[in-house]
């Protein structure tokens, strides 16, 4: 084929034809052997729980009872890690996990216990029911990847995902028994219960209105900061902190509330390096332990290097990329153990662990083959990242995935393209090693480089979802606009990066001292963004509005009765506005108590050596440590559906006077003559059965259908959605997060647009009871876009989306639309042109919707095959039918 | 009988299942094939330091290991615990 | 300016019919019945009715199209498969059934435009293209439709609009000139070699198609020329055919062609239209012959691509 393409060119040439691109496409090379090795493991691997971290939290913490909150949570976390049974695999060359197993993950208690308290005597039941037959014991749980949906054996399956083994719960039950009435969530409520509307926020719960509440994820949606380890190093940290204490120990300065704190602020910090510097450590001792056991003199000779690396990176600033990789894993680590959370995003990494690189390579230290090696571990060591929350949030709201995203591109300290050379070998290890993590993103700048970009573009059509293009200067202008108040700079604009899937997250630059010279580096400076009001379905409080506030699929009450007679759209938006306000006065108030009290029992603590600011004034982040604080937000979710139901109501009912408002809202009751998903038990969207009843609804059924719709360059529909960006981002400032600061609008759904479509009736769309909401924020309602991708983005770019955090575009293109060197070309113009037209995101499944109704009839067979949802990417066979369904039915761009 | 589970060559995976050092093979933890092998020496675990005392059923006991007594369970890895005594 | 055309689609990110990322703008009406037509909607140059059985729910239940057709076209099969009789349907012009259908199962599949409307979607797309994007006319038969395009193509010339045309060439000489003499970019079919064997296939004979592509070379026209060939199997895939293609190119000192490989992604159209799709289980041609015949047109000096392989 080379030489055919060869030739082609010669003839061009010859002719005076100017070649654009290469014909042929590049070759993949293979991953190296240690990651096919490993992920061959990951892949036979069940997500697991233990208890080893929480037996000693809880130990450390009682024997510690009495001593300041955030002593006794820095003692307990970092004692906790340090306890950890370190597992070293003999094909690694980046070591450690969470816990001692690949997929581990461990409850928090202390932030939830209610639900083991509740469970305490059905758990000791099932570890004392009698051993089950041999084969029993040994049974598969069946599909569904790694998640342990069901108990089997020796197992007991919790939140329908992690496997915990029998002798772990009784020590579960003892330790749960501890926080009884005493944990986050019950003090909370506690508090929240002063509130005499108080019954508001939980009747919004319950009818599922709004869903979830921030203790149960209190952290992540943030970005990492990993500039004082690698410039420090632990030993150096600790002595630092003592010289700290030394000067501000009984000094307040003044600040007469925090001032104090500052000293008991590095007395915790000590703790924490001493913590996280055992925890390096003890993985040291287990590969000296391992080596020497090891019959084969090149295994012993890998445990070796790791002994040598973790006795590094246990005390010192970083000497090598090698050692500074595992060092920010090493850190990662320690944020994500610290509280239930999700979407802690790596950050710059490429940018951040450049100078390392560069060093190595002049050295001759290493060579890209190295380092990609390291790449393509450091993607399952990522990948191996889960989250033990409550089934509903892990599931539902999460689809098994914990979100950690690292950026490449953007604008550097200096304003110019960040593009580094690591970071084109980032890519080459995410096209080499197939996961799902780290999702990669780029911080699209028209200062990027052509080839940079186009190297994402090709990593695009893999077909794994990512990279997903973010708009740096639509982003830079957002952060200007929410952090301006609070100090941040142009240059500090540009630091930003994704705190989660696509939550843009305030940054700001530190000077790395290293190989000789100051590098100035990227990282987090802001909390986190992942609490707050959070997924308020639009379409619901719609469909209370008709309903007077009644909840039609349960028949209880959610908001107090309006009484009104809605004689027009403008009174409909109205009510819509006024049910709004209700849910985020109740709401807000309600995660702010919740949220004040996490940061007042259980204030973070490694997070709050990793965070900008939080080191340079002495403060976690519980007392605004963090550089800039005014992340809280109100998170969205339905908003196409939302915005075609308004199109179609004021279209058939207030213009054209088809239907009365009544006759609209009898339709929707009736689900328009169809049986509901909950009858059929099937939630696609395009799945309708008739009943008798269908007849007398054809009419409008076809009408709601035919109506308007986003997505299309129709002005009826599109000025609906600019009115209601412009609504959100006038009125969500108004509220004050309990940093007290403003907030703003968040819209990533992750994946609860299915489970709020769920409680949802059929919409004026035409959407039917019980199916997923539209995806996105700006994504058409699947199968609505009948204008072509144009359209669709003309359609998204009514409003200019730097006014709130982000706006979510996802497309799914056939691979034959973007076929060869051309097609990645024409693919990466498409994406310039929605950023250049003021689109802050769009992300790809350039993947068949045949191939993936295939997948889902047959899903042992793929095993690997993964897909884009909302702003993450995760294996097809781990996420739930009815968000599989909706990526099938999403409109798919090919040729025909 | 000794379970590749309790030796000190045992790996952790899952909860199911581990890797063997030596042979780099994968062992279960139950049922069939979860027997070890002659090579099997006890690995570090709460259950077999000599600070762990009075286990119950559930292998729940007392460790007096550290300044505080305080209860532990046998079960627990204790490769990093610096007051481990085999 | 008052000329209006029947377009049956306007395309977004089109990919493989010219460079860069085009709108691609679809006549109706077609002047030749090619067997194998992947497009067979085109055809007729009036608005008419497709019905897309696959995206029907007569399964789960609908009977949304009873008792609107006004000419009593619909009855049911026992499972309820809503049945046409196309006899009425092709000379339809209400479409009552379209406006009751929630399934886009049955719908009208052409539109009227106007110059300026069509202009104003055109502008619109153009942020989206890249430096070499622009605007590709597609069909059906663009040609049928020459006063109209000619004077689209005006209007893009006024605003730098890169233009391409996909035609079969079967036009008289003096409209094809008209249009093909405006256009920056074209692919013109060249299906068979063979007359009779073009008769066969097409239904037109290819002497007018040929005829005008050596009128178009003699021309002062500057723009790039890639002869195209849907290659069917049994059809056009022999060796002789592609060394006549080869002579006739050399004649005309061509040198860019490109195979194009028979798909079957518009069978359900022919049974959208209640037509028998004759195509349904042969004709295919592998990527591997593709390349082989490939080969010969590089041995003679001639760009040849195969599928989307295109250096554009």
């Amino acid at each position: 084929m080379k030489s055919n393409a060869k030739k082609v060119e010669d003839i061009l040439k010859a002719r005076g034809v100017e070649i654009n691109e290469d014909i042929i496409e590049y070759k993949i090379p293979e991953a190296h052997e240690s990651f096919q090795k490993l992920i061959a493991i990951y892949y036979g691997m069940k997500v697991t729980a233990d208890m080893e971290a929480p037996y000693w939290f809880n130990r450390i913490w009682w024997e510690n009872d009495g001593d300041l909150n955030q002593m006794k949570r820095a003692k307990a976390v970092a004692g906790s890690y340090a306890h950890i049974t370190p597992t070293i695999l003999p094909w690694e060359k980046l070591v450690m996990s969470k816990t001692t197993h690949m997929r581990g993950a461990f409850p928090f208690p202390w932030v939830c216990g209610s639900f083991f308290n509740a469970q305490a005597q059905a758990f000791m039941d099932e570890v004392d029911a009698p051993p089950l037959s041999e084969a029993d014991a040994v049974s598969q749980v069946g599909t569904g990847g790694g998640n342990v949906t069901k108990s089997y054996g020796e197992i007991i399956s919790i939140a329908q995902k992690f496997g915990v083994r029998k002798e772990d719960i009784p020590v579960l039950v003892k330790v749960s028994k501890y926080w009884e009435g005493i944990a986050i969530e019950d003090i909370s409520k506690k508090y929240g219960k002063y509130l005499k509307n108080y019954d508001q926020y939980q009747r919004e719960m319950d009818a599922v209105v709004i869903m979830f509440d921030s203790w149960a994820i209190p952290q992540g949606r943030e970005v990492m900061n990993y500039y004082v380890p690698l410039q420090y190093g632990f030993d150096k940290i600790q002595e630092l902190c003592d010289e700290k204490m030394q000067t501000l120990m009984g000094e307040a300065g003044e600040d007469g509330v925090l001032g104090m704190s500052r000293g008991y602020y590095y007395a915790c910090m000590k703790e924490v390096a001493k913590g996280l510097s055992q925890w390096a450590q003890n993985y040291a001792d287990k590969a000296r332990d391992l080596a020497s056991r090891e019959p084969d003199e090149a295994f012993k000779k890998n445990y070796m290097e790791i002994a040598k690396m973790m006795d590094n990176v246990a005390h010192k600033a970083p000497a090598s990329f090698r050692e500074a990789l595992q060092m920010t894993y090493l850190c990662h680590l320690g944020v994500v153990n610290e509280d239930p959370q999700s979407g802690q995003s790596i950050g710059r990494l490429g940018q951040v662990l450049q100078p390392f690189y560069e060093k190595d390579i002049a050295d001759g230290v290493c060579t890209d083959e190295d380092v990609i090696e390291l790449l393509e571990l450091y993607r399952i060591k990522i990948t191996a990242i889960e989250c033990f929350a409550s089934s509903g949030v892990t599931g539902g709201v999460l689809s098994g995935n914990t979100f950690n995203n690292l950026g490449i591109g953007g604008r550097g300290h200096d304003g110019l393209s960040a593009a580094t050379p690591l970071e084109y070998l980032i890519i080459e290890a995410a096209m080499r090693a197939h996961t799902p993590q780290p999702t990669l993103s780029v911080l699209y700048d028209e200062k990027l480089p052509d080839a940079f970009l186009m190297k994402a573009a090709m990593c695009i059509k893999l077909g794994m979802g990512f990279p997903a293009f973010m708009n740096a200067r639509v982003s830079e202008e957002f952060m200007l606009r929410q952090y301006g108040e609070e100090g941040m700079t142009v240059t500090d604009a540009r630091a930003w990066m994704l705190g989660g899937c696509l939550e843009n997250s305030p940054g700001s630059w530190s000077p790395l001292e290293y190989n000789g010279k100051v590098t100035w580096i990227p990282g987090g400076a802001g909390p986190t963004a992942g609490t707050g009001i959070h997924f308020t379905g639009l379409p619901k409080v719609l469909e209370l509005v008709l309903t007077n506030g009644v909840d039609a699929r349960t028949d209880k009450m959610v908001f107090p009765p309006h009484n009104e007679k809605i004689d027009s759209f403008e009174k409909l938006l109205e009510l819509w506005k006024r049910y709004l306000d209700i849910s985020n006065d109740i709401a807000n108030k309600v995660n702010n108590i919740q949220m004040d009290i996490w940061r007042k029992l259980t204030p973070p603590t490694v997070n709050s050596l990793l965070k900008k600011g939080c080191w340079e004034k002495g403060q976690t982040i519980a007392d605004c440590g963090a550089l800039y604080n005014g992340t809280i937000n109100f998170e969205s979710c339905g908003t196409i559906t939302f915005i075609n139901s308004l199109a179609a109501i004021k279209k058939l009912v207030f213009e054209e006077k088809k239907y009365t408002l009544e006759e609209m809202k009898d339709a929707m009751l009736n689900n328009f003559g169809f049986k509901t998903a909950y009858e059929t038990g099937v939630f696609s969207p395009d799945f309708r059965e008739a009943t008798e009843d269908a007849p007398k609804y054809a009419k409008i059924f076809a009408d709601c259908i035919n109506a308007p719709k986003y997505g299309n360059a129709n002005p009826e529909a599109d000025s609906l959605l600019k009115w209601y960006e412009d609504y959100m981002a006038e009125i969500l400032p108004k509220l004050r997060s309990y940093y007290g600061r403003p907030e703003y609008m968040c819209q990533i759904s992750v994946s609860t647009h299915g489970p709020q479509g769920f409680v949802t009736l059929a919409t004026a769309d035409g959407r039917l009871a019980g199916t997923t909401y539209s995806d996105g924020s700006v994504s058409a309602a699947a199968g609505t876009d009948r204008n072509g991708v144009y359209a669709v983005f003309e359609s998204a770019t009514v409003y200019d989306h730097s006014m709130e955090q982000n706006s979510q575009m996802n497309l799914k293109i056939h691979p034959s639309a973007v076929k060869g060197q051309t097609g990645t070309r024409k693919l990466l113009n498409l994406i310039q042109a929605y950023m250049r037209k003021g689109g802050f995101h769009v992300q790809f499944n350039i993947v068949g919707s045949d191939t993936l109704r295939e997948a889902q009839k047959n899903i042992d067979a793929h095993r690997d095959l993964m897909v884009r949802v909302a702003g993450f990417t995760q294996y097809w066979c781990e996420i739930g039918k009815a968000i599989q369904d909706e990526v099938i039915y999403r409109t798919e761009y090919d040729e025909v | 009988m000794n379970r590749h589970y309790d030796c000190i060559n045992y790996l952790n995976l899952d909860c199911e299942k581990g890797l063997c050092a030596l042979d780099k093979g994968i062992v279960m933890i139950d049922g069939e094939g979860s027997q070890a092998c002659p090579r099997f020496k006890p690995a570090k675990k709460c259950g077999n330091c000599k600070n762990f005392s009075n286990p119950d059923k559930y292998g729940i006991g007392t460790c007096s290991g550290y300044e505080k007594e305080n209860w532990a369970y046998a079960t627990c890895g204790a490769f990093s615990c610096k007051n481990y005594k085999g | 300016m008052s000329e209006k055309a029947l377009l049956f689609d306007i395309q977004s990110f089109s990919t493989h019919d010219g460079p860069g990322g085009r709108t691609n703008v679809f006549f109706v009406g077609c002047p030749l019945q090619c067997r194998w037509c992947a497009n067979p909607e085109s055809w007729l140059r009036k608005k008419h009715l497709m019905y897309a059985q696959t995206v029907c729910k007569y399964e789960q239940g609908c009977r949304a199209c009873r008792n609107v057709c006004p000419y009593g076209s619909i009855t049911f099969e026992e499972s309820g498969k809503p049945v046409l009789d196309w006899k009425i349907c092709n000379k339809c012009y209400t479409f009552e059934c379209v406006e009751v259908c929630p399934n886009r199962s049955l719908k009208q599949c052409v539109k009227e435009y106007t110059v300026p409307e069509l202009m104003s979607t055109i502008r619109k797309h153009s942020f989206y293209w890249d430096e070499n994007g622009g605007v590709t006319f597609s069909g059906g038969e663009p040609l049928l439709s020459h006063d109209f395009l000619a004077n689209v193509l005006h209007e893009c010339q006024k605003s730098g609009i890169h233009t391409a045309i996909e035609t079969s060439g079967y036009a008289k000489e003096e409209d094809f000139l008209q249009v093909l003499t405006e256009v920056n970019f074209a692919f013109i079919d060249v299906k068979n070699m063979d007359p009779e064997a073009h008769k066969w296939g097409t239904g037109v004979s290819n002497a007018p198609i040929l005829s005008n592509i050596e009128a178009l070379t003699k021309s002062s026209w500057k723009g790039r020329l890639v002869l195209r060939q849907p290659t069917i199997g049994g059809f056009n895939d022999s060796k002789e055919n592609a060394l006549k293609v080869i002579e006739f190119m050399k004649r005309l000192d061509l040198y860019e062609i490109n195979l194009l490989k028979f798909h079957r992604l518009g069978g359900t159209k022919w049974e959208q239209l209640g037509k028998k799709y004759e195509y349904s289980d042969h004709g295919d041609v592998s990527l591997e012959e593709l390349e082989e015949l490939q080969q010969i047109y590089l041995q003679n000096d001639i760009a040849c691509y195969v599928a989307e392989e295109t250096p554009f």
